[in-house]
């Protein structure tokens, strides 16, 4: 993704983060991290609960690829270092929620394909893919997920829906995360993004 | 620009020594930049010289009038029309004058910690920590000042968040007033230039989470509907002594409250020859009809015990006092059983029933899926009988004080994660393997509370499994449920205390950050 589309985000994650403080359950119990991956994967944002978050900039990829295994690879050793996991003497995390935004392509295929049943062990929350822009490949994002969302456009107000969603969604799944009787209930999404089968 | 600014203006000019040919090209914005800067850096003597034509003001307009006693009726022309507030800590440029009969009348709250932190340099934007309102602020600006080599640095608009920059501490200080993301302007002098440099940076204040909860009642057209709260007392008549009661309440948690949706928990109480029988039970919040499972739970299991205890009382009775007499595993075992055909077994039966509610609506088991504490209770000559069970997290313990005795009744079933546990309605917990084990029987003197409570008041009072386990911390929650709290709130647990249902309701109330799930507790006292 380039131009465009990384200014929508921008603007959507902020837009995201100011809803979010509106919600008093989120705002004590809501923590955020971001990481960018092109050809490497970056952590701009550190695990940092809602109140002290500051959406940080997010640079245009300098470097060409988009190497999504390595990213994956990331996020789960970030998760594995930074979400508190319960044990006798410390009171757990939720489980975590992760968003992908991408446009489904893995440059470093076999690493995508090695760390899937690392992903799968995360015990995520939950996994959303959003896939943007008009060149997609979803086969990637079904390997991961079944909860996959399709931007046709890449413009500011869809991003805006999106994170909309998204916002109830972190919201609803914070509250009722947790219990194994089944996935937990995910809001439907708006009419402007499509559901990827 | 009119000519009394221009000659304060040339006045200021003069004392800062700012050359006539610099002078002309300044901009109007970076002569009011350097006025302010004036103003604020020579407030001390400024103010002076103010009090002394306030002052004289006094003198030759009210005379006869004794300046310590009142203000004058109107409003005196202050000089050159800026009007300034007699007291040192104005801002002498903007602040109207206020007159005040008395001091203003402050509610006093507890002091906040305040925010800590700086003012910093990431990625070429400047980063103020985000502050919360009523809370006091506190951030210092010098490390930016060493690291960057600039000086003189001040601030536009912090007022308006209620923030101010003290110069001689170079810290920024205050308390936010209102929530949201502001736009302030950091004023500074590049090293070796005369000319300001400003630049933008947003600063974010968080609401009080308080402010934010908005309860909404649950509505009553939706399928089993449950009351938002609830509570029950149930005295024990004494005859010759004074006989333990039984009290209980719940509430719905503020994150259910404000999305208008019903209380998941419940509980039920009974008393009948003897026997104290108390149950509290926990719908999972992500099942749609836990909240019908959790109340068959806990009427299922009264029920079921009432029936099966008719049955085999003296039975039971006579086992459990084998077990004090003998103190064997025989003994053990032969009460264990009994135990488990009444308690055990009323576990079965609830789930049963709440299988046939299930077809009923042609829902999933798993929709009413709850969590269980359960236990019965009586009193013998040699002490104290105890049988509970126990599915899921939350809490149940007999506490004595005086002995610093506690007794865990079983092990909350947590996760790795927040909010994982194990319920009632698994198809595991049924077996009857895993029925008996899950089964405790204790005999103890006497002891000053049996408290049985959802995660809703461990997760808040004893954050962890490790902590359920140390009388420290019940120490604390009956110090808690006495009174010694931030809410004032109390609950009397003498004998027949009527009241001690509603106090217990009361203090559910109480405020932890993060935790606002549905709170029941149910104490035989």
């Amino acid at each position: 993704m380039r131009g465009e589309p990384i200014e929508a985000i921008k603007v959507g994650l902020e837009t995201m983060v100011a809803a979010l403080r509106q919600d008093p359950y989120a705002l004590e119990t809501v923590h955020l991290s971001m990481i960018t991956f092109n050809r490497y994967p970056e952590q701009i944002l550190p695990l940092t609960s809602l109140e002290q978050v500051q959406v940080p900039a997010i640079a245009q990829p300098a470097a060409g690829g988009t190497h999504l295994g390595e990213a994956l690879e990331y996020v789960c050793k970030k998760v594995g270092e930074e979400v508190k996991k319960g044990d006798r003497e410390q009171k757990g995390d939720w489980m975590p929620l992760l968003f992908i935004l991408c446009d489904g392509r893995a440059s470093d295929g076999q690493l995508f394909t090695q760390i899937l049943p690392e992903v799968q062990r995360s015990h995520f929350g939950s996994i959303i893919v959003c896939l943007v822009g008009n060149k997609l490949q979803p086969e990637n994002a079904k390997l991961l997920t079944d909860k996959i969302v399709h931007l046709d456009t890449t413009d500011g107000p869809t991003f805006r829906k999106f994170f909309a969603w998204v916002t109830v969604a972190v919201c609803e799944g914070n509250r009722s995360l947790g219990s194994t009787v089944g996935e937990p209930p995910l809001p439907p999404p708006p009419p402007e993004v499509n559901t990827v089968i | 620009m009119n000519d009394s600014w221009n000659e304060l203006w040339s006045d200021i000019a003069d004392k800062l020594r700012v050359e006539p040919e610099r002078l002309a090209a300044l901009s109007d914005a970076d002569k009011e930049t350097i006025v302010d800067d004036f103003l604020s850096s020579n407030k001390d003597e400024i103010i002076a010289d103010i009090m002394n034509l306030w002052e004289e003001y006094l003198d030759k307009v009210a005379p006869a009038q004794s300046s310590d006693t009142e203000e004058p009726d109107v409003d005196p022309p202050a000089p050159d029309s800026i009007q300034l507030k007699p007291q040192p800590e104005a801002v002498p440029e903007t602040v109207p004058v206020i007159k005040q009969q008395s001091p203003p009348d402050i509610p006093t709250l507890p002091m906040q910690t305040p925010i800590t932190g700086e003012l910093m340099l990431r990625d070429k934007q400047l980063i103020l920590p985000n502050g919360k309102v009523s809370q006091p602020y506190l951030v210092d600006c010098d490390a930016i000042r060493l690291q960057t080599n600039i000086s003189d640095i001040h601030f536009l608009d912090l007022e308006k968040v209620g923030l101010k920059y003290d110069r001689p501490t170079r810290r920024i200080t205050g308390i936010p007033q209102a929530a949201g993301e502001f736009t302030v302007v950091m004023r500074y002098r590049k090293p070796n230039k005369q000319d300001y440099s400003s630049r933008k940076i947003t600063l974010i204040i968080n609401p009080d989470p308080r402010s934010l909860w908005n309860p909404i009642d649950t509505p009553r057209s939706i399928e089993y509907y449950k009351e938002d709260s609830d509570k029950l007392f149930v005295a024990v008549e004494a005859e010759a002594e004074a006989k333990k009661d039984m009290a209980a309440a719940s509430r719905r948690g503020r994150s259910h409250a404000q999305e208008g949706r019903p209380r998941d928990d419940d509980f039920a109480l009974h008393y009948e020859d003897g026997w104290y029988i108390m149950v509290v039970a926990d719908g999972a919040g992500s099942a749609r009809y836990s909240r019908k499972g959790s109340e068959i739970a806990c009427r299922k299991i009264v029920e079921n015990c009432r029936e099966q205890l008719a049955l085999s009382r003296e039975e039971f009775e006579r086992a459990i006092t084998a077990v004090h007499e003998e103190a064997s595993d025989a003994a053990n075992k032969a009460a264990g059983d009994i135990l488990y055909s009444i308690l055990g077994a009323a576990a079965f039966k609830a789930v049963a029933a709440i299988k046939e509610e299930a077809q009923l609506k042609g829902a999933a088991l798993k929709d009413y899926a709850t969590t269980l504490l359960a236990a019965i209770c009586r009193k013998f000559s040699f002490g104290w009988f105890v049988g509970s069970f126990w599915v899921g997290d939350g809490g149940m313990g007999i506490y004595c004080r005086e002995t610093n005795y506690l007794k865990v009744l079983g092990e909350p079933d947590g996760g790795e994660f927040a909010g994982q546990t194990r319920f009632l309605t698994m198809p595991e917990i049924i077996e009857p393997k895993e029925l008996y084990n899950r089964l405790r029987i204790h005999i103890v003197p006497d002891f000053t509370a049996l408290i049985l409570m959802t995660d809703g008041v461990t997760d808040p009072k004893f954050e962890t499994d490790a902590n359920l386990k140390r009388i420290e911390k019940w120490h604390a929650l009956w110090d808690d449920l006495a009174g010694k709290n931030d809410d004032g709130a109390r609950v009397d647990f003498t004998d027949n205390n009527r009241e001690s249902a509603p106090q217990l309701l009361r203090w559910l109330d109480f405020w932890s950050r993060g935790n606002h799930d549905d709170r029941t507790i149910a104490i035989l006292f």
